[in-house]
């Protein structure tokens, strides 16, 4: 019998891009421009994200690196105010293997011209599988590939 | 228009119930168990569809009785038969949100009882509710479902 256990964990964090709401919220919101920052490292391949961005909506990628295990991301939006906030769950698997499942908010606050980014999850690691160190440097990643996405627009 | 605020908490409780834990998993499994406590102190569930299983979707409407306004609609992410379940909601009120939740219910043999751990990770949004207000009703959903055990 598998062990059971959880842990919960929660982190935020706080980016500023030079860019206003309008756009950045756009950058989640649209299917093409969310592909070209939200993935892996270059090495997983080509995104294969799927989006239905709206209330209730799914969304869904995977990847990993080459003869590595694959990870799944599998997420239902919860709440959506245009420019303002977006909040969903995901799950995430390795291979077949549920490790998590995260409740994740992001809001965009105007500051001057561009943004203010707050992302905050509040996860629940399950049977071991504890890395809540590793999924905030993991959006640490993300958001410097939204920061290079935006400057390059 | 609405001034737009996000307040994120974590709740936890825990509950020791004189039954096994297959009857504490099954008054979550089960529709004709689970609508004998799931809803806070006196209110009311004016309409309730179930679908316990990973994947599935419920919709609740509830709230006090002359105005039932609350619809919570939940998402089973995760189920261990007889240990442990995890699942999301939103609330709204008349389309409004109030709030959204990560729940990690965890049922555990405790010497003849039960041990049920209850963590709720809760973002409460424009200020429509809060983590006191919510600890309260999940407590009293909780001590529901030790009156139905011993019922």
């Amino acid at each position: 019998m598998t062990e059971r256990s959880t842990k919960h964990a929660t982190f935020a964090i706080e980016r500023t891009f030079a860019a206003p709401p309008s756009r950045v919220f756009a950058a989640y919101a649209d299917v093409k421009s969310k592909a070209r920052w939200f993935g892996g490292p270059e090495d997983w391949g080509k995104s294969n994200l799927k989006l239905d961005f709206k209330v209730g909506g799914r969304e869904s990628e995977s990847g990993g690196p080459p003869g590595g295990p694959v990870h799944y991301y599998n997420a239902i939006y919860q709440d959506i105010v245009p420019d303002e906030r977006i909040v969903l769950t995901y799950e995430m698997h390795l291979d077949k293997t549920r490790i998590s499942v995260s409740l994740g908010t992001t809001e965009f606050k105007p500051a001057g011209a561009g943004t203010r980014l707050v992302y905050t999850e509040q996860a629940v690691f399950l049977d071991g599988h504890d890395d809540a160190g590793g999924r905030e440097q993991g959006f640490g990643g993300l958001f410097d590939q939204l920061a290079r996405f935006l400057e390059m627009q | 228009m609405t001034a737009r605020s996000a307040q994120h908490g974590t709740i936890r409780l825990e509950r020791r119930y004189k039954a096994a834990p297959a009857r504490v998993f099954a008054a979550w499994a089960e529709p004709k168990a689970r609508a004998k406590w799931d809803v806070p102190g006196r209110w009311v569930i004016a309409e309730q569809r179930f679908d316990f299983r990973e994947g599935g979707r419920e919709l609740k409407r509830f709230g006090p009785k002359d105005d039932p306004r609350f619809v919570a609609d939940t998402l089973y992410l995760d189920i261990v038969p007889d240990r442990r379940i995890v699942f999301s909601y939103s609330m709204t009120s008349r389309g409004e949100p109030i709030s959204v939740s990560l729940t990690t219910v965890e049922i555990m043999p405790d010497g003849q009882q039960t041990k049920l751990l209850l963590t709720e990770q809760v973002a409460f949004l424009d200020g429509k509710d809060n983590a006191a207000n919510r600890e309260e009703g999940l407590a009293s959903m909780l001590d529901k479902i030790g009156e139905s055990l011993a019922a």
